[in-house]
């Protein structure tokens, strides 16, 4: 690689960590504000709007990169500058955003393997009984387990436990989280680039989820919203100290499962507010040909390419 | 590196066989071992599970006159134990970065008594309501 491509990768990459940390520290500032006006709207609008801003402060940073530093540094960077050095600070941020992007990615890769691994070993060793794979091991365990072929485990105790309503609830429950590919969306959050917001977003999207698929499988029914709840309130007991002495490492404050209950069983007089997606893809796209057609003015171009000049310095 | 936990459901079949009549027995010969087996196999066959076993840190071993002994490093009940609570930590925990699972619940383990009996208490009540509208 010349000496100028190589300049090129580590520029493009310092503004990709220089994007991440701005963007990440000012979506942890505003992310409790943007969790709250979450909850305002339809749960699963919610879901996908945390998942979106996971994801933002990276999009942005492949976009300035790619749109605006890269064709800038191209037409005004002389190719016989190659004597040229890069500052500390340049190298420093490229290997943290080349990391900050490449361990999610990696760490999530291997998850989907291992949980594919895992998802086979248990399904064969499951019965099936109408679509549901009832799994040997004596826990309180129904869930949505695979990717590419996903499917409803239950163990043994959760099926004795609960009544023929409550597992209707509890299966559309794992049925809507199938629908939403919810485990894809689950992989995308591993993936997402370290930043310094990630873990709100994360569980916000878990309980928006969770809301979500609570919606779909009740589907506003209040004698399907009371099963659910007591299905929830079953297998968590379930759980519990005294008849699961075995698997009491994993603490729980219990406050996701009341506002779960608490709202199947009173579900809200307001009308949830509509998510405006095309007004924000509308402002994406307007914003994308705007940086696109600064790139092209002279007076601009060269303003950025002063500041990948101090970058590079 | 730290050792993975074995739990009995790693292990493969004769492996099961071999814990199962440890867990009957006690501790055992290879020659008790290889007689007390269902099926007929070879003293080598059943040497070689043993010390693969040992070497698992399923069993333990000592030496009485020149020959080894086996017995299990952990009870049955143990051994259920460690099955479940390395299928929570693996397929069930949120913390353990793994989870591609999307679980009826969010966390398996402990909740507080009082918060599920305030819970059921309103279920409770609910379905109460629910009766007497319909009803009326």
């Amino acid at each position: 690689m010349t000496p100028y491509v190589w300049r090129l990768c580590c520029l493009s990459l310092a503004v990709l960590g220089v994007f991440q940390l701005a963007s990440g520290l000012v979506l942890r500032f505003l992310a409790p504000r943007f969790v709250r006006l979450a909850t305002r709207l339809d749960a699963a609008r919610a879901a996908t709007l945390m998942l979106t801003l996971r994801w933002l402060p990276a999009v942005l940073g492949l976009f300035v990169a790619g749109c605006l530093c890269v064709p800038v540094y191209l037409r005004l960077e002389p190719l016989s500058g190659d004597e040229e050095e890069l500052g500390f600070a340049c190298v420093t941020l490229a290997c943290f955003a080349l990391l900050s992007y490449l361990i999610p990615v990696a760490r999530a890769a291997v998850n989907v393997c291992h949980s594919e691994v895992r998802v086979r070993a248990l399904v064969r060793d499951a019965e099936e009984q109408g679509g549901l794979y009832v799994i040997r091991e004596p826990l309180p365990a129904m869930a949505l387990a695979g990717l590419f072929q996903s499917r409803v485990v239950v163990s043994r105790e959760v099926v004795r436990l609960l009544s023929a309503d409550q597992m209707d609830a509890a299966r559309r429950h794992e049925r809507a989280h199938q629908e939403s590919r919810d485990n894809w969306k689950r992989v995308l959050l591993e993936a997402a680039p370290v930043d310094l917001s990630g873990q709100q977003w994360r569980a916000a999207w878990i309980r928006f989820s969770e809301w979500a698929a609570d919606d779909k499988a009740t589907e506003g029914e209040p004698v399907r919203s009371v099963a659910l709840a007591s299905a929830l309130v079953s297998v968590a007991r379930l759980g519990s100290p005294e008849s699961m002495p075995q698997v009491s490492m994993l603490v729980s404050d219990g406050r996701e499962l009341r506002a779960r209950v608490e709202r199947l069983l009173t579900p809200s007089e307001r009308v949830p507010q509509r998510f405006p997606v095309a007004v924000v893809l509308a402002g994406a796209v307007f914003s994308a040909v705007v940086v696109a057609v600064l790139a092209q003015q002279p007076g601009c171009a060269s303003r950025v390419h002063q500041l990948l000049e101090l970058l590079v310095d | 590196m730290r050792k993975r936990v074995v739990s009995f459901a790693d292990l493969g079949p004769l492996e099961q066989a071999v814990v199962e009549l440890l867990w009957t027995h006690g501790e055992s010969s290879v020659q008790a071992v290889a007689a007390g087996l269902d099926r007929p196999l070879a003293y080598t066959t059943v040497m070689t599970t043993l010390d693969r076993l040992f070497k698992k840190g399923v069993l333990e071993r000592h030496m009485i006159e020149r020959a080894f002994h086996y017995k299990p490093r952990f009870s049955r009940e143990d051994m259920d134990r460690r099955q479940a609570s390395a299928f929570v930590a693996g397929l069930l925990s949120r913390q353990s970065g793994e989870m591609l699972f999307s679980c009826l619940i969010d966390a398996v383990g402990q909740y507080d008594a009082a918060l599920l009996d305030d819970l059921e208490e309103q279920i409770r009540k609910k379905r109460q309501e629910m009766e007497q509208r319909k009803k009326a």
